[in-house]
C-alpha cells in the first residue's frame, strides 16, 4: 500500500459537506461525479450507526473508509478527502459480507466415488451464465461451491456471487471435500495416504537411483582424464523438491540410458488423486482436509485412520446430520480447537426429546464454529438468534456469522472482517444481526453497491 | 420324564469354596505387574492370585479331547490407544466379587491395569492415580456374554461403523452386556470409545441341516466327505513323499469360500452353528457332528430336553432361551414341546448351556423384558426351571463365552483376563438389581448415575436420597 496522501488527513469539519456533496450526488456510486480519487482510485465511506467488524469489535457509531475496493479503516469516526463517495446506511448495522462455505446451489447432481482428490468444482462452473441472485440478496458476496458425489469428490471452488470480472475468482481450488461419514469414505482417506505414502516412496527411490547414476557418470568422467581427484561422497542434492502442491510435471520416467544425462531430476509420473496426501505427508503446502460427519461417532472413527497422520492443524469439519449427538465429541473436538461449520440449528438427542444446542457447548468446549445456512437463505440469522437466546456467546456467533466462514472457505485474508486491507464486501442490516428480526438491504463488493432492498 | 435317569455323566458343575477359603488362599506373584511396574513389590506382597482351578474343571466336554483349544490369544497390534490404556489404572473395592470361576470373594480389590485385570486381593496397594470406585455393599460379577445380538455394534466390520454413542449400546451396558457376538465374531459393547472393541472374528460357521431341505443336507454332506478325502490324500501325499521327493501335492485351489470354512471346521479351528428346536432336526445335527467330528453349537433346542444324553455324547453346545414356547402336539406319540427345565436338563446332562432372551436386540418398545437389557432375567427364568443359580450366571458369561471359543478373554474375573466387570448393587439374577457400574476394557462405560436410563431410580435403594437433579449429561446450563 502506498502512505495515505495527504487530502486524507483533513480537518473532521469537512465532514459534512462531504456528506452534503455526496447526498446531492446521488446514492449510486458508480454514478458519483467528481468523486475523489486517490491514485486514480475511488474512495468510499460508509457511515453507519454501528458497524460490526467481524474481528470482535463494534463501533457505534461507525465509519468505514474503502479504498480502491480495500478497507482502508474502520473506526467510530474517519477522515477522507471531500470528494469522496459517502453511503450514510441511517440506522442500519454493517457488518462484513457473508461467505457461504458450503453450497451446490445451481449445480447438477451427479454420483462421483473413491478417491477423486485430483477434481475441482471450480471445473463445473461457469460463472457467466450462473444465478448467484440467491445468495447475493441474502448477504453472500463469496460461496465455496463443493464437488458432489461420496467419498473424496476433489476440491471446493470459491467465487464471489457477483462484482467485476476480474475479481469473480476467489480460489479455484480449496479446501479438499471428504465425506468422512460413510465406511467407503472413510477406507477412501485411508486409500489416500496409504497412495500418498507409496507414491512418495517412488519418487524418493527415483531420486536415488537418479542421484546414484549421477554419481557414477561424475565418477567415470573424473576417471577419464586420469586425474586422481578423490571421489565425492554424495553428489549435489538437485534443488527440484517435487513441486508445491501442484500436480507433478509431466516427464519420462527416471530410468535413462546413460548417454543423455538428465541435468535435473523429473521425478517419475504419480497418481494426481494423491497428490494432496503427497503433500501433506511431506510436509509440504497442501488443500485443507474438510471432513463431513453425520454422527459423533463418525469422528471416532475417522479419528483412528488419521491419528498417527500429521496432519491436525490440517482439518477442519463439517458437522452434518440431523443428529444431536456433537456433545459426545465436543471436548475431543474443543481440544484441538477444531475449525467447524454446521447449521445453526437446535437439534434433539437421538431417541430423546433433549435439545440440545451443539455450537454452544462446540464453542465452550473449545472449537471455532463457522454457521452454513440451512433451509431459506434469509432465515439464517433468525436460526442464530435462536441459538444466541439459548447460550451461545454474541461473540460466538458473530465469528460464526463473519471470519470463520472465511477462513473454512480458505478466503479470509480478503474476507470475512472489517479491517484495514480486506476487500470492501459489506452488508447493510435493518438491525442487529442477533435479535432475530435483521434483514439485508444492501449489499457491496469492492466497495461498489451490487444489491439494494427498494423501499 | 425319561431325563432323570438318563444322566449319562455329571454335570461340570462349578466346586464354589466358601469366601474365606478363596480370600486367604495362595500368595503368589502377580505375572501381569511383575517387574514391570514400581508397584510390583507391594503387589507381590499383598495380591492374591485367583487360580482358575474351577474354570477348567468346568471345561465343556465337547473340548475336552476335541483337539483344538481356542485359537491362541492374538495379541492386538500396538495402538496409540494400547499405549494410552498401559499406566491407566482402576481398583474396584470393598466389593463382593463373583469370579464365576472360582470362589466368591468378600470385601477384596480388583486392580485392573489398561484393559486387564491385574490383581484380586485384599489390601492392595492402589497405585496413584488411579480411578477408585468404592463398591462397599455391591456385588461385583464379570460382564455378561450375549451370544446373539442385533443393533449393538455396527454393520460388518463393526470395529469401523459401529455407533459409540447409541442408546441401544449404553441400555446393554445397563443391563450389564459387555461382550456381544456379531456377524461371525465377538466384539465388546462400545460406549464412548471403540478401542480394543474386537474380541475374536471368525469365530462360527453357520450351517444348514435341518430335515426340510434333504438335497441341501446331501450337498453338505458330498462337500463334507470331498473335503475329507482331500485330507486323506494330503496325508498319503506327506507319506508317499518321503520316498519319491516328487510327488505331487493334491490340488487345493478349488477349496474357497464356504469349503474353506467347512475346513476349518474339519480341522476343528472353528465351531459350525446350527439353528434347531425339534428333535428330529436336532438328532439330524447330532448325527452330522458325530459323523465329521466337528465341533459345533445348536441355537434354539427348544426340544433339547428331550435328546439331552444324544447332543451331551456329541459334545454339541446349546444357545437356549428359557421362556422359549412351543406347545406339545398331543397327536406325536411322544415327547415333544418346550419345557422349562430345558436348560436346567440340558446342563444336568453335560451339555454345555448359554442363554440368550428371544430378541437379541436392546428394545424400547414397552416393558417387553425379552430382549438384551433382560439377559440376566432370561438366565433367572432358567433358575425357575431347575438351573442353579451358579449354572445360570455360567449360562450368560463364562459358559457363553466358551461357546463362542473366546473365555481366555471374558466370562469370570481372573488375572490376565479383560477388565470387563459389572458392579451391581444386588443379585445379578434378581430383577431389582441394576448395575451400578458396568466397566469394560478397564474403563467405566456405564455410571447409573450419570446416564439418564435408570438415574431417577434412587442410588443403592436409599428412598432418602435426592433426585437427580438433570437426566442427561448436559454441560450448559440451558435456559429452558
Amino acid at each position: 500500500m502506498p502512505t495515505p496522501p495527504s487530502t486524507l488527513t483533513r480537518a473532521p469539519a469537512l465532514v459534512a459537506v462531504a456528506l452534503l456533496a455526496a447526498l446531492l450526488c446521488g446514492w449510486p456510486v458508480g454514478a458519483a461525479t467528481g468523486a475523489a480519487m486517490v491514485d486514480d482510485e475511488p474512495i468510499v465511506v460508509v457511515r453507519a450507526a454501528r458497524v460490526i467488524t467481524g474481528t470482535g469489535e463494534e463501533h457505534a457509531p461507525g465509519v468505514v473508509v474503502i479504498i480502491g475496493g480495500r478497507i482502508r479503516s474502520v473506526g467510530s469516526s474517519a477522515e477522507y478527502p471531500p470528494g469522496a463517495t459517502v453511503i450514510d446506511a441511517g440506522d442500519a448495522v454493517v457488518m462484513p459480507a457473508l461467505v457461504h462455505l458450503r453450497t451446490r446451489q445451481g449445480l447438477s447432481e451427479y454420483r462421483r466415488t473413491g478417491l477423486r482428490a485430483d477434481r475441482r468444482a471450480f471445473d463445473e462452473l461457469v460463472l457467466d451464465e450462473h444465478d448467484f441472485g440467491g445468495l447475493l440478496r441474502a448477504g453472500y458476496t463469496a460461496a465455496a461451491y463443493i464437488p458432489a458425489g461420496t467419498d473424496i469428490p476433489g476440491h471446493a471452488a470459491v467465487v464471489r456471487t457477483a462484482g467485476p470480472a476480474s475479481a469473480r475468482v476467489l480460489r479455484e481450488s480449496s479446501y479438499l471435500r471428504i465425506v468422512g461419514s460413510s465406511l467407503s469414505g472413510r477406507r477412501a482417506i485411508r486409500e489416500g495416504f496409504d497412495k500418498g505414502k507409496a507414491e512418495n516412496e517412488k519418487i524418493r527411490k527415483a531420486r536415488e537411483e537418479w542421484e546414484k547414476k549421477q554419481a557414477e557418470a561424475k565418477k567415470a568422467e573424473e576417471a577419464k582424464p586420469e586425474t586422481p581427484a578423490p571421489p565425492r561422497p554424495e553428489a549435489p542434492r538437485p534443488s527440484a523438491r517435487g513441486g508445491g502442491g501442484a500436480a507433478p510435471p509431466e516427464g519420462e520416467p527416471a530410468k535413462e540410458g546413460e548417454a543423455p544425462k538428465p541435468a535435473e531430476f523429473t521425478p517419475p509420473r504419480t497418481d494426481p488423486a494423491a497428490q494432496p496426501f503427497m503433500d501433506l505427508l511431506d510436509g509440504r503446502d497442501a488443500p485443507v482436509l474438510a471432513i463431513e460427519l453425520a454422527r459423533a461417532s463418525d469422528l471416532l472413527h475417522v479419528d483412528t485412520i488419521i491419528a498417527r497422520q500429521p496432519i491436525r492443524s490440517r482439518v477442519q469439519w463439517f458437522l452434518d446430520g440431523n443428529g444431536g449427538d456433537w456433545f459426545e465429541v465436543a471436548s475431543r473436538l474443543g481440544e484441538r480447537k477444531a475449525l467447524v461449520a454446521m447449521a445453526p440449528t437446535i437439534r434433539t438427542v437421538p431417541t430423546t426429546a433433549i435439545r440440545t444446542n451443539s455450537a454452544a457447548e462446540l464453542v465452550q468446549a473449545g472449537c471455532e464454529v463457522a454457521f452454513v445456512p440451512t433451509g431459506r437463505l434469509s432465515s439464517l440469522f433468525a436460526r442464530v438468534a435462536d441459538l444466541v437466546r439459548s447460550g451461545l456467546s454474541r461473540e460466538a456467533a458473530l465469528r460464526a456469522l463473519t471470519i470463520n466462514p472465511a477462513i473454512y472457505a480458505g478466503v479470509d485474508d480478503r474476507l470475512g472482517a472489517i479491517a484495514e486491507g480486506r476487500d470492501g464486501d459489506l452488508i447493510f442490516l435493518t438491525s442487529d444481526p442477533l435479535d432475530g428480526l435483521a434483514k439485508v438491504t444492501r449489499v457491496m463488493i469492492l466497495g461498489e453497491t451490487v444489491f439494494e432492498e427498494k423501499p | 420324564m425319561i431325563m432323570r435317569d438318563a444322566e449319562v455323566r455329571r454335570a461340570p458343575s462349578p466346586t464354589v469354596p466358601s469366601a474365606r477359603a478363596g480370600a486367604t488362599g495362595p500368595i503368589r506373584v502377580m505375572p501381569a505387574i511383575g517387574g514391570r511396574h514400581p508397584m510390583a513389590a507391594l503387589l507381590l506382597l499383598c495380591a492374591v492370585m485367583l487360580t482358575c482351578g474351577a474354570g477348567r474343571a468346568g471345561a465343556a466336554p465337547w473340548q475336552d479331547d476335541a483337539g483344538a483349544a481356542p485359537p491362541a490369544t492374538e495379541e492386538a497390534a500396538p495402538t496409540a490407544a494400547a499405549d494410552d490404556a498401559a499406566e491407566r489404572w482402576l481398583a474396584i473395592r470393598g466389593g463382593t466379587v463373583h469370579t464365576v470361576s472360582g470362589p466368591v470373594l468378600r470385601d477384596v480389590t480388583i486392580l485392573c491395569r489398561g484393559t486387564r485385570i491385574a490383581a484380586i486381593g485384599r489390601g492392595l496397594e492402589i497405585p496413584e492415580g488411579a480411578e477408585v470406585i468404592d463398591a462397599t455393599g455391591h456385588r461385583v460379577y464379570p460382564g455378561l456374554v450375549a451370544v446373539r445380538s442385533s443393533g449393538l455394534v455396527g454393520a460388518d466390520p463393526p470395529e469401523e461403523t459401529t455407533d459409540a454413542f447409541s442408546l441401544a449400546a449404553v441400555t446393554a451396558l445397563a443391563g450389564g452386556v459387555t461382550t456381544v457376538f456379531s456377524g461371525s465374531g465377538a466384539y465388546k459393547v462400545a460406549y464412548r470409545s471403540i478401542d480394543d472393541m474386537v474380541v475374536r472374528k471368525d469365530l462360527h460357521v453357520p450351517l444348514a441341516y435341518g430335515t426340510r431341505d434333504p438335497q441341501g443336507r446331501r450337498r453338505l454332506r458330498e462337500n463334507f466327505d470331498r473335503l475329507r478325502r482331500h485330507q486323506q490324500e494330503v496325508e498319503a501325499w506327506e507319506r508317499r513323499r518321503r520316498d519319491e521327493p516328487d510327488a505331487k501335492k493334491p490340488d487345493e485351489a478349488w477349496i474357497r469360500g464356504d469349503l474353506a470354512r467347512y475346513r476349518a471346521l474339519l480341522r476343528g479351528e472353528a465351531v459350525a452353528v446350527f439353528t434347531a428346536d425339534r428333535v428330529h432336526d436336532l438328532l439330524q445335527v447330532v448325527d452330522f457332528v458325530e459323523q465329521y467330528g466337528i465341533r459345533a453349537v445348536v441355537v434354539g433346542a427348544t426340544e433339547g430336553w428331550i435328546v439331552a444324553p444324544e447332543l451331551s455324547r456329541a459334545r454339541v453346545g446349546v444357545i437356549v432361551t428359557p421362556r422359549a414356547r412351543q406347545d406339545a402336539d398331543d397327536r406325536l406319540n411322544r415327547e415333544n414341546g418346550s419345557n422349562i427345565e430345558n436348560a436346567a436338563i440340558l446342563h444336568r446332562t453335560g451339555v454345555p448351556v448359554a442363554i440368550i432372551p428371544s430378541q437379541t436386540g436392546v428394545s424400547f418398545g414397552g416393558l417387553g423384558g425379552r430382549d438384551l437389557l433382560h439377559l440376566r432375567l432370561e438366565a433367572a427364568f432358567g433358575v425357575r426351571g431347575g438351573l442353579s443359580n451358579d449354572a445360570a450366571l455360567r449360562a450368560i458369561t463364562l459358559d457363553a463365552a466358551r461357546i463362542l471359543g473366546i473365555e481366555d478373554r471374558v466370562g469370570s474375573i481372573e488375572v490376565g483376563k479383560d477388565a470387563d466387570l459389572i458392579v451391581a448393587d444386588g443379585d445379578i439374577l434378581h430383577y431389582a438389581t441394576h448395575a451400578r457400574w458396568t466397566i469394560v476394557n478397564g474403563r467405566v462405560a456405564y455410571d447409573k448415575q450419570a446416564e439418564g436410563i435408570f438415574d431417577h431410580i434412587r442410588p443403592d435403594g436409599d428412598w432418602d436420597a435426592p433426585p437427580p437433579a438433570d437426566h442427561w449429561p448436559r454441560r450448559l446450563g440451558m435456559p429452558w
